[in-house]
Protein backbone atom coordinates (compact mmCIF):
# COMPACT_ATOMS: atom_id res chain seq x y z
CA UNK A 1 0.00 0.00 0.00
CA UNK A 2 2.38 2.41 1.37
CA UNK A 3 5.27 1.78 -1.42
CA UNK A 4 2.29 2.09 -4.12
CA UNK A 5 1.40 5.08 -2.71
CA UNK A 6 5.01 6.54 -3.17
CA UNK A 7 5.19 5.63 -6.43
CA UNK A 8 1.97 7.18 -7.50
CA UNK A 9 3.26 10.35 -5.85
CA UNK A 10 6.67 10.59 -7.86
CA UNK A 11 5.14 9.78 -10.56
CA UNK A 12 2.38 12.42 -10.27
CA UNK A 13 4.73 14.89 -9.09
CA UNK A 14 7.99 13.46 -11.78
CA UNK A 15 9.94 13.99 -8.59
CA UNK A 16 12.04 11.31 -10.50
CA UNK A 17 12.77 14.34 -12.99
CA UNK A 18 13.02 17.10 -9.51
CA UNK A 19 15.36 14.92 -7.66
CA UNK A 20 17.94 14.17 -10.86
CA UNK A 21 17.86 18.18 -11.96
CA UNK A 22 18.20 19.21 -8.03
CA UNK A 23 20.90 16.43 -7.64
CA UNK A 24 22.71 17.23 -10.32
CA UNK A 25 23.08 20.90 -10.66
CA UNK A 26 24.31 20.66 -6.84
CA UNK A 27 26.59 18.47 -7.68
CA UNK A 28 28.24 20.48 -10.94
CA UNK A 29 27.74 23.56 -8.72
CA UNK A 30 29.62 22.41 -5.78
CA UNK A 31 32.08 20.32 -7.65
CA UNK A 32 32.83 24.19 -9.29
CA UNK A 33 33.03 25.44 -6.06
CA UNK A 34 35.87 23.08 -4.65
CA UNK A 35 38.18 23.27 -7.49
CA UNK A 36 37.63 27.57 -7.35
CA UNK A 37 38.29 26.71 -3.49
CA UNK A 38 41.34 24.73 -4.04
CA UNK A 39 42.67 26.85 -6.75
CA UNK A 40 42.10 30.02 -4.68
CA UNK A 41 44.50 28.42 -2.34
CA UNK A 42 46.78 27.34 -4.38
CA UNK A 43 47.35 30.87 -6.43
CA UNK A 44 47.07 32.70 -3.05
CA UNK A 45 50.10 30.58 -1.61
CA UNK A 46 51.33 31.01 -5.00
CA UNK A 47 51.17 34.58 -5.27
CA UNK A 48 52.60 35.11 -1.69
CA UNK A 49 55.53 33.08 -2.47
CA UNK A 50 56.41 35.01 -5.38
CA UNK A 51 55.63 38.31 -4.17
CA UNK A 52 58.54 37.65 -1.91
CA UNK A 53 61.01 36.04 -4.43
CA UNK A 54 60.62 39.51 -6.42
CA UNK A 55 60.74 41.76 -3.54
CA UNK A 56 64.35 39.45 -2.79
CA UNK A 57 65.83 40.24 -6.78
CA UNK A 58 64.75 43.79 -6.31
CA UNK A 59 66.74 43.52 -2.88
CA UNK A 60 63.85 45.45 -1.20
CA UNK A 61 63.15 45.15 2.89
CA UNK A 62 60.69 42.30 3.21
CA UNK A 63 58.85 41.05 6.04
CA UNK A 64 60.86 38.48 8.08
CA UNK A 65 59.47 35.13 9.75
CA UNK A 66 60.10 34.51 13.11
CA UNK A 67 63.61 32.29 11.44
CA UNK A 68 64.73 34.70 9.88
CA UNK A 69 65.09 36.92 12.53
CA UNK A 70 66.65 34.42 14.42
CA UNK A 71 68.94 33.75 11.77
CA UNK A 72 69.85 37.56 10.96
CA UNK A 73 70.52 37.71 14.91
CA UNK A 74 72.77 35.00 15.10
CA UNK A 75 74.44 36.04 11.92
CA UNK A 76 74.97 39.52 13.66
CA UNK A 77 76.20 38.59 16.68
CA UNK A 78 78.71 36.28 15.20
CA UNK A 79 80.10 38.89 12.89
CA UNK A 80 80.36 41.75 16.04
CA UNK A 81 81.97 39.03 17.95
CA UNK A 82 84.10 37.87 15.26
CA UNK A 83 84.78 41.88 14.77
CA UNK A 84 85.57 42.93 18.35
CA UNK A 85 86.86 39.61 19.73
CA UNK A 86 90.83 39.35 20.20
CA UNK A 87 92.32 36.14 19.95
CA UNK A 88 94.05 36.35 23.19
CA UNK A 89 91.36 37.49 25.52
CA UNK A 90 88.87 36.05 24.36
CA UNK A 91 86.77 34.49 27.54
CA UNK A 92 86.63 30.25 27.71
CA UNK A 93 83.28 29.95 26.38
CA UNK A 94 81.47 27.77 29.62
CA UNK A 95 80.23 24.63 29.49
CA UNK A 96 76.61 24.34 28.38
CA UNK A 97 74.41 23.05 30.46
CA UNK A 98 71.91 20.31 29.64
CA UNK A 99 68.99 22.16 28.82
CA UNK A 100 70.90 25.25 27.31
CA UNK A 101 72.57 22.02 25.11
CA UNK A 102 69.01 21.03 23.84
CA UNK A 103 67.44 24.31 23.36
CA UNK A 104 70.82 24.83 21.15
CA UNK A 105 70.44 22.09 18.77
CA UNK A 106 66.53 22.44 19.22
CA UNK A 107 67.71 26.04 17.07
CA UNK A 108 70.30 24.39 14.92
CA UNK A 109 67.44 21.73 13.67
CA UNK A 110 65.12 24.39 13.05
CA UNK A 111 67.96 26.53 10.89
CA UNK A 112 68.65 23.62 8.94
CA UNK A 113 65.34 22.68 8.11
CA UNK A 114 65.02 25.90 6.74
CA UNK A 115 64.55 26.36 2.67
CA UNK A 116 66.82 28.67 1.17
CA UNK A 117 66.15 31.85 0.42
CA UNK B 1 -13.06 49.16 -49.54
CA UNK B 2 -13.60 46.72 -52.51
CA UNK B 3 -13.21 49.76 -54.80
CA UNK B 4 -9.48 49.43 -53.98
CA UNK B 5 -7.25 47.50 -56.22
CA UNK B 6 -5.40 45.60 -53.08
CA UNK B 7 -6.86 44.27 -49.91
CA UNK B 8 -6.35 46.77 -47.01
CA UNK B 9 -4.79 45.70 -43.37
CA UNK B 10 -7.97 48.15 -41.92
CA UNK B 11 -10.58 45.24 -42.63
CA UNK B 12 -8.71 42.70 -41.52
CA UNK B 13 -7.80 44.13 -38.65
CA UNK B 14 -9.62 42.61 -35.34
CA UNK B 15 -9.89 42.96 -31.61
CA UNK B 16 -7.41 41.12 -30.72
CA UNK B 17 -4.25 42.61 -33.01
CA UNK B 18 -5.70 45.89 -31.46
CA UNK B 19 -5.40 44.74 -27.87
CA UNK B 20 -1.88 43.32 -29.49
CA UNK B 21 -0.92 47.05 -30.90
CA UNK B 22 -2.03 48.68 -27.73
CA UNK B 23 0.16 46.53 -25.65
CA UNK B 24 3.36 47.34 -28.28
CA UNK B 25 2.63 51.68 -27.99
CA UNK B 26 2.44 50.94 -24.14
CA UNK B 27 6.23 49.69 -24.40
CA UNK B 28 6.71 52.06 -26.82
CA UNK B 29 6.02 54.87 -24.35
CA UNK B 30 7.96 52.99 -21.06
CA UNK B 31 10.38 52.62 -23.45
CA UNK B 32 11.67 56.22 -24.91
CA UNK B 33 9.05 58.59 -22.75
CA UNK B 34 10.25 56.35 -19.52
CA UNK B 35 14.07 54.94 -20.47
CA UNK B 36 12.38 51.36 -19.29
CA UNK B 37 15.02 48.72 -20.63
CA UNK B 38 15.05 50.47 -23.46
CA UNK B 39 17.40 48.13 -25.25
CA UNK B 40 14.42 44.50 -24.60
CA UNK B 41 11.42 47.14 -25.17
CA UNK B 42 11.85 49.07 -28.24
CA UNK B 43 12.61 46.47 -30.64
CA UNK B 44 10.04 44.16 -29.03
CA UNK B 45 7.40 46.78 -29.23
CA UNK B 46 8.39 46.87 -33.01
CA UNK B 47 7.86 43.18 -33.01
CA UNK B 48 4.67 43.41 -31.74
CA UNK B 49 3.33 45.82 -33.92
CA UNK B 50 4.72 43.99 -37.41
CA UNK B 51 3.11 40.59 -36.08
CA UNK B 52 -0.44 42.09 -35.35
CA UNK B 53 -0.75 44.36 -38.65
CA UNK B 54 -2.73 42.07 -41.05
CA UNK B 55 -1.63 40.84 -44.33
CA UNK B 56 1.37 41.58 -44.13
CA UNK B 57 2.78 38.08 -44.61
CA UNK B 58 5.71 38.37 -42.31
CA UNK B 59 4.78 35.23 -40.13
CA UNK B 60 4.44 33.15 -43.44
CA UNK B 61 5.37 29.35 -43.19
CA UNK B 62 9.04 29.10 -44.85
CA UNK B 63 8.28 32.59 -46.30
CA UNK B 64 7.83 35.42 -43.83
CA UNK B 65 10.88 37.66 -42.29
CA UNK B 66 9.65 36.82 -38.91
CA UNK B 67 8.95 33.60 -39.20
CA UNK B 68 12.09 32.83 -40.66
CA UNK B 69 13.62 34.66 -37.31
CA UNK B 70 11.65 32.69 -35.16
CA UNK B 71 12.18 29.36 -36.86
CA UNK B 72 15.84 29.57 -37.13
CA UNK B 73 16.39 32.04 -34.17
CA UNK B 74 14.74 30.62 -31.41
CA UNK B 75 13.96 27.14 -32.59
CA UNK B 76 9.98 27.83 -33.14
CA UNK B 77 8.39 24.84 -34.46
CA UNK B 78 11.48 22.56 -34.69
CA UNK B 79 13.91 24.74 -36.35
CA UNK B 80 17.44 25.70 -35.10
CA UNK B 81 17.83 28.13 -32.10
CA UNK B 82 20.73 30.18 -32.57
CA UNK B 83 20.20 32.96 -30.79
CA UNK B 84 20.48 31.49 -27.10
CA UNK B 85 24.17 30.41 -27.71
CA UNK B 86 25.14 33.65 -28.93
CA UNK B 87 23.93 35.87 -26.69
CA UNK B 88 26.17 33.37 -23.92
CA UNK B 89 29.00 34.14 -25.95
CA UNK B 90 28.67 38.06 -25.50
CA UNK B 91 27.55 37.41 -22.11
CA UNK B 92 30.55 35.19 -21.20
CA UNK B 93 32.82 37.89 -23.17
CA UNK B 94 31.38 40.70 -20.46
CA UNK B 95 31.51 38.83 -17.53
CA UNK B 96 34.23 38.99 -14.87
CA UNK B 97 34.31 36.02 -12.97
CA UNK B 98 36.74 37.19 -10.06
CA UNK B 99 33.76 37.65 -7.08
CA UNK B 100 33.00 33.98 -7.88
CA UNK B 101 36.94 33.24 -7.71
CA UNK B 102 37.30 35.22 -4.78
CA UNK B 103 34.27 33.77 -2.59
CA UNK B 104 33.56 30.43 -4.11
CA UNK B 105 30.76 30.17 -1.57
CA UNK B 106 28.71 32.26 -3.74
CA UNK B 107 28.45 29.31 -5.93
CA UNK B 108 26.58 27.70 -3.60
CA UNK B 109 23.82 30.79 -3.16
CA UNK B 110 23.48 30.31 -7.26
CA UNK B 111 22.43 26.66 -6.87
CA UNK B 112 19.99 27.70 -3.94
CA UNK B 113 18.01 30.46 -6.86
CA UNK B 114 17.50 27.28 -8.80
CA UNK B 115 15.10 25.52 -6.15
CA UNK B 116 12.52 28.04 -7.26
CA UNK B 117 12.77 26.82 -10.71
CA UNK B 118 11.70 23.35 -9.20
CA UNK B 119 8.71 25.06 -7.03
CA UNK B 120 7.60 26.34 -10.39
CA UNK B 121 7.89 22.53 -11.62
CA UNK B 122 5.84 21.55 -9.04
CA UNK B 123 3.15 24.13 -9.93
CA UNK B 124 2.93 23.40 -13.52
CA UNK B 125 2.08 20.01 -12.99
CA UNK B 126 -0.44 20.72 -11.07
CA UNK B 127 -2.33 23.11 -13.63
CA UNK B 128 -2.12 20.14 -15.61
CA UNK B 129 0.62 20.75 -17.97
CA UNK B 130 2.27 18.06 -19.10
CA UNK B 131 5.90 17.26 -17.88
CA UNK B 132 7.94 18.80 -20.76
CA UNK B 133 5.86 21.85 -20.79
CA UNK B 134 6.11 22.09 -16.64
CA UNK B 135 10.00 22.00 -16.83
CA UNK B 136 9.55 24.69 -19.93
CA UNK B 137 7.95 26.55 -17.59
CA UNK B 138 9.78 25.98 -14.35
CA UNK B 139 13.01 27.34 -16.51
CA UNK B 140 11.52 30.98 -16.22
CA UNK B 141 12.62 31.33 -12.21
CA UNK B 142 15.86 31.86 -13.03
CA UNK B 143 15.09 35.12 -14.89
CA UNK B 144 17.10 33.95 -18.06
CA UNK B 145 15.74 34.53 -21.30
CA UNK B 146 17.91 32.74 -23.39
CA UNK B 147 17.93 29.65 -21.35
CA UNK B 148 14.33 29.85 -21.17
CA UNK B 149 14.33 30.42 -24.85
CA UNK B 150 16.65 27.71 -25.51
CA UNK B 151 14.80 24.90 -23.20
CA UNK B 152 11.34 26.04 -24.42
CA UNK B 153 12.18 25.45 -28.02
CA UNK B 154 13.36 21.91 -27.11
CA UNK B 155 10.63 21.11 -24.54
CA UNK B 156 7.47 22.48 -25.54
CA UNK B 157 8.09 24.66 -28.59
CA UNK B 158 4.27 26.06 -28.47
CA UNK B 159 4.59 27.98 -25.52
CA UNK B 160 7.65 29.62 -26.70
CA UNK B 161 5.31 32.48 -27.07
CA UNK B 162 4.40 32.70 -23.54
CA UNK B 163 7.30 31.55 -21.61
CA UNK B 164 9.96 33.80 -23.70
CA UNK B 165 7.63 37.09 -23.28
CA UNK B 166 6.62 35.77 -19.35
CA UNK B 167 10.76 35.57 -18.93
CA UNK B 168 11.06 38.63 -20.35
CA UNK B 169 8.79 40.85 -18.66
CA UNK B 170 9.96 39.10 -15.37
CA UNK B 171 13.79 40.12 -16.13
CA UNK B 172 13.01 43.80 -16.55
CA UNK B 173 10.40 43.55 -13.45
CA UNK B 174 13.44 42.08 -10.70
CA UNK B 175 13.37 45.56 -9.57
CA UNK B 176 9.63 45.73 -8.42
CA UNK B 177 9.29 41.74 -7.47
CA UNK B 178 12.78 41.57 -5.12
CA UNK B 179 12.36 43.99 -2.85
CA UNK B 180 9.39 43.26 -0.89
CA UNK B 181 10.37 39.67 -0.65
CA UNK B 182 13.87 40.50 0.44
CA UNK B 183 12.67 43.06 3.23
CA UNK B 184 10.20 40.54 4.32
CA UNK B 185 12.55 37.56 4.56
CA UNK B 186 14.99 39.35 6.25
CA UNK B 187 15.77 41.53 9.26
CA UNK B 188 17.07 44.92 9.34
CA UNK B 189 20.60 43.77 11.32
CA UNK B 190 20.75 41.63 8.38
CA UNK B 191 20.76 43.88 5.46
CA UNK B 192 23.17 46.24 6.96
CA UNK B 193 25.85 43.14 7.14
CA UNK B 194 29.31 44.59 5.98
CA UNK B 195 31.34 41.85 3.84
CA UNK B 196 35.35 42.07 3.66
CA UNK B 197 36.37 43.05 0.27
CA UNK B 198 37.29 40.54 -2.13
CA UNK B 199 40.52 39.30 -2.60
CA UNK B 200 41.91 40.15 -5.57
CA UNK B 201 42.27 37.60 -8.31
CA UNK B 202 45.23 36.80 -10.69
CA UNK B 203 44.80 36.52 -14.32
CA UNK B 204 45.70 32.76 -14.41
CA UNK B 205 43.04 31.99 -12.10
CA UNK B 206 40.75 33.81 -13.88
CA UNK B 207 42.05 32.11 -17.22
CA UNK B 208 41.75 28.78 -15.71
CA UNK B 209 38.03 29.18 -14.67
CA UNK B 210 36.40 28.92 -17.51
CA UNK B 211 38.44 25.68 -18.76
CA UNK B 212 37.54 24.02 -15.52
CA UNK B 213 34.20 25.23 -15.56
CA UNK B 214 33.33 24.17 -19.01
CA UNK B 215 34.89 20.53 -18.17
CA UNK B 216 33.70 20.04 -14.69
CA UNK B 217 30.09 21.20 -15.83
CA UNK B 218 30.05 19.81 -19.47
CA UNK B 219 30.87 16.50 -18.49
CA UNK B 220 28.73 16.10 -15.65
CA UNK B 221 25.54 17.77 -18.02
CA UNK B 222 26.47 17.24 -21.77
CA UNK B 223 23.40 18.57 -22.69
CA UNK B 224 24.19 22.00 -21.48
CA UNK B 225 27.08 22.46 -23.70
CA UNK B 226 25.06 24.16 -26.07
CA UNK B 227 25.09 27.07 -23.54
CA UNK B 228 27.31 26.77 -20.71
CA UNK B 229 30.18 26.03 -23.86
CA UNK B 230 29.68 28.98 -25.45
CA UNK B 231 29.34 31.37 -22.24
CA UNK B 232 32.93 30.34 -21.37
CA UNK B 233 34.07 30.16 -24.67
CA UNK B 234 33.12 33.54 -24.34
CA UNK B 235 34.61 34.20 -21.41
CA UNK B 236 38.04 32.45 -22.76
CA UNK B 237 38.24 35.05 -25.28
CA UNK B 238 37.53 38.10 -22.79
CA UNK B 239 40.34 36.55 -20.62
CA UNK B 240 43.38 35.36 -22.28
CA UNK B 241 43.84 38.41 -23.62
CA UNK B 242 45.53 37.74 -27.04
CA UNK B 243 42.60 38.00 -29.09
CA UNK B 244 40.84 42.00 -28.03
CA UNK B 245 38.99 42.17 -31.10
CA UNK B 246 37.39 39.32 -31.18
CA UNK B 247 36.29 39.68 -27.38
CA UNK B 248 35.47 43.50 -28.22
CA UNK B 249 33.31 41.97 -30.88
CA UNK B 250 31.53 39.48 -28.90
CA UNK B 251 30.89 42.20 -26.19
CA UNK B 252 29.78 44.36 -28.71
CA UNK B 253 28.55 43.77 -32.22
CA UNK B 254 27.26 40.24 -31.84
CA UNK B 255 25.60 41.07 -28.66
CA UNK B 256 23.91 44.44 -29.90
CA UNK B 257 23.72 42.65 -33.17
CA UNK B 258 21.74 39.45 -32.08
CA UNK B 259 19.78 41.56 -29.43
CA UNK B 260 17.88 43.38 -32.11
CA UNK B 261 16.82 40.63 -33.91
CA UNK B 262 15.96 38.49 -30.93
CA UNK B 263 13.49 41.94 -29.89
CA UNK B 264 12.30 41.70 -32.84
CA UNK B 265 11.34 38.08 -32.47
CA UNK B 266 10.58 38.00 -28.95
CA UNK B 267 7.87 40.75 -30.37
CA UNK B 268 6.41 38.63 -33.67
CA UNK B 269 6.06 36.08 -30.82
CA UNK B 270 2.86 38.19 -29.65
CA UNK B 271 0.76 37.80 -32.28
CA UNK B 272 -2.86 38.03 -31.12
CA UNK B 273 -3.67 34.57 -31.34
CA UNK B 274 -0.77 33.13 -30.30
CA UNK B 275 -0.85 35.00 -27.34
CA UNK B 276 -4.44 35.29 -26.13
CA UNK B 277 -4.83 32.18 -24.51
CA UNK B 278 -5.78 31.38 -21.33
CA UNK B 279 -2.51 29.09 -21.11
CA UNK B 280 -0.25 32.58 -21.07
CA UNK B 281 -1.79 33.17 -18.09
CA UNK B 282 -0.85 30.36 -16.10
CA UNK B 283 2.54 30.76 -17.49
CA UNK B 284 2.36 34.05 -16.13
CA UNK B 285 1.28 33.06 -12.95
CA UNK B 286 3.90 30.13 -12.32
CA UNK B 287 6.47 32.47 -13.97
CA UNK B 288 5.79 34.72 -11.16
CA UNK B 289 5.40 32.14 -8.59
CA UNK B 290 9.15 31.00 -9.50
CA UNK B 291 10.97 33.77 -9.59
CA UNK B 292 9.66 34.82 -6.32
CA UNK B 293 10.15 31.55 -4.89
CA UNK B 294 13.96 31.79 -6.14
CA UNK B 295 14.54 34.88 -4.90
CA UNK B 296 13.53 33.57 -1.22
CA UNK B 297 15.22 29.70 -1.43
CA UNK B 298 18.69 32.09 -2.52
CA UNK B 299 18.15 34.68 0.66
CA UNK B 300 17.02 32.18 2.70
CA UNK B 301 20.13 29.49 1.46
CA UNK B 302 22.54 32.67 2.68
CA UNK B 303 20.87 33.23 6.08
CA UNK B 304 21.68 29.31 6.43
CA UNK B 305 24.98 29.75 5.57
CA UNK B 306 25.49 32.40 8.16
CA UNK B 307 24.77 29.67 10.97
CA UNK B 308 28.12 27.95 9.82
CA UNK B 309 30.40 30.49 8.27
CA UNK B 310 32.97 32.94 10.17
CA UNK B 311 32.51 35.31 7.90
CA UNK B 312 28.87 36.55 7.58
CA UNK B 313 27.09 37.09 4.62
CA UNK B 314 24.54 39.99 3.56
CA UNK B 315 21.65 37.66 2.89
CA UNK B 316 20.66 40.48 0.48
CA UNK B 317 23.45 38.63 -1.85
CA UNK B 318 21.18 35.18 -2.35
CA UNK B 319 18.10 36.86 -3.85
CA UNK B 320 20.94 38.00 -6.75
CA UNK B 321 21.26 34.16 -7.33
CA UNK B 322 18.54 34.55 -10.16
CA UNK B 323 20.23 34.97 -12.94
CA UNK B 324 19.10 38.16 -14.93
CA UNK B 325 22.55 40.03 -14.73
CA UNK B 326 23.38 42.31 -13.50
CA UNK B 327 20.03 43.75 -12.66
CA UNK B 328 19.60 41.23 -9.49
CA UNK B 329 23.01 42.14 -8.15
CA UNK B 330 22.09 46.00 -8.55
CA UNK B 331 18.66 45.17 -6.67
CA UNK B 332 20.67 43.53 -3.97
CA UNK B 333 23.42 46.82 -3.37
CA UNK B 334 20.36 48.87 -3.89
CA UNK B 335 18.48 47.82 -0.75
CA UNK B 336 21.61 47.64 1.08
CA UNK B 337 22.29 50.91 0.55
CA UNK B 338 18.96 52.22 1.70
CA UNK B 339 19.97 50.45 4.75
CA UNK B 340 23.72 52.14 4.83
CA UNK B 341 24.70 54.08 2.53
CA UNK B 342 28.45 53.32 3.04
CA UNK B 343 27.36 49.66 2.66
CA UNK B 344 28.41 48.13 -0.64
CA UNK B 345 27.44 44.72 -1.45
CA UNK B 346 27.59 44.98 -5.08
CA UNK B 347 30.53 42.85 -6.50
CA UNK B 348 29.68 40.23 -3.98
CA UNK B 349 26.33 40.42 -5.11
CA UNK B 350 27.93 39.52 -8.68
CA UNK B 351 29.01 35.87 -7.16
CA UNK B 352 25.80 33.71 -6.79
CA UNK B 353 24.40 36.54 -10.19
CA UNK B 354 27.21 34.87 -12.17
CA UNK B 355 26.23 31.48 -10.36
CA UNK B 356 23.01 31.80 -11.20
CA UNK B 357 23.21 31.99 -14.99
CA UNK B 358 25.56 28.71 -14.73
CA UNK B 359 23.07 27.10 -12.34
CA UNK B 360 19.91 27.99 -14.51
CA UNK B 361 21.93 26.68 -17.88
CA UNK B 362 22.48 23.76 -15.98
CA UNK B 363 19.19 22.93 -15.08
CA UNK B 364 17.89 23.18 -18.56
CA UNK B 365 20.76 20.65 -19.57
CA UNK B 366 19.34 18.16 -16.73
CA UNK B 367 15.67 18.80 -18.51
CA UNK B 368 16.84 18.40 -21.98
CA UNK B 369 18.99 14.79 -20.44
CA UNK B 370 15.73 13.56 -19.07
CA UNK B 371 13.40 14.61 -21.34
CA UNK B 372 14.58 16.26 -24.46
Amino acid sequence: MLPGLVLSVIKWFDLKVMGYGIFFVLLALSLLAVAVWLMGLYFQHYEKNKGLKVKRKEGLKEEKTDDERLKAAIVAAVATCMAESKPLTRPRAKPLSKTEEASRWETMSRYELMEEP
Amino acid sequence: MSFLPIETGFEALDWGNLLMLLLAFGFLYLSIAKNLEPYVLLPISIGIILANLPLTGMLAKGEGLLWILEHYGIGAEGGWSIIPPMIFIGLGAMTDFSPILANPKTLLLGFSAQLGIFIAFIGALLLGFGTDASAAIAIIGGADGPTTIYATSKLAADLLPATTVAAYAYMALVPIFQPPVARLLTTQKERKIRMKQLRPVSRTERLLFPLMGLMIVVLLIPESATLIGMLFFGNILRESGVVPRLSETAQRELTNLVTIFLGLVVGSLLSAEAFLKVETLKVFGLGLLAIIACTAAGILLAKLMNLFVKEKVNPLIGAAGVSAVPMAARVAQMIAHQEDPHNYILMHAMGPNIAGVIGSAAVAGVFLGLLG
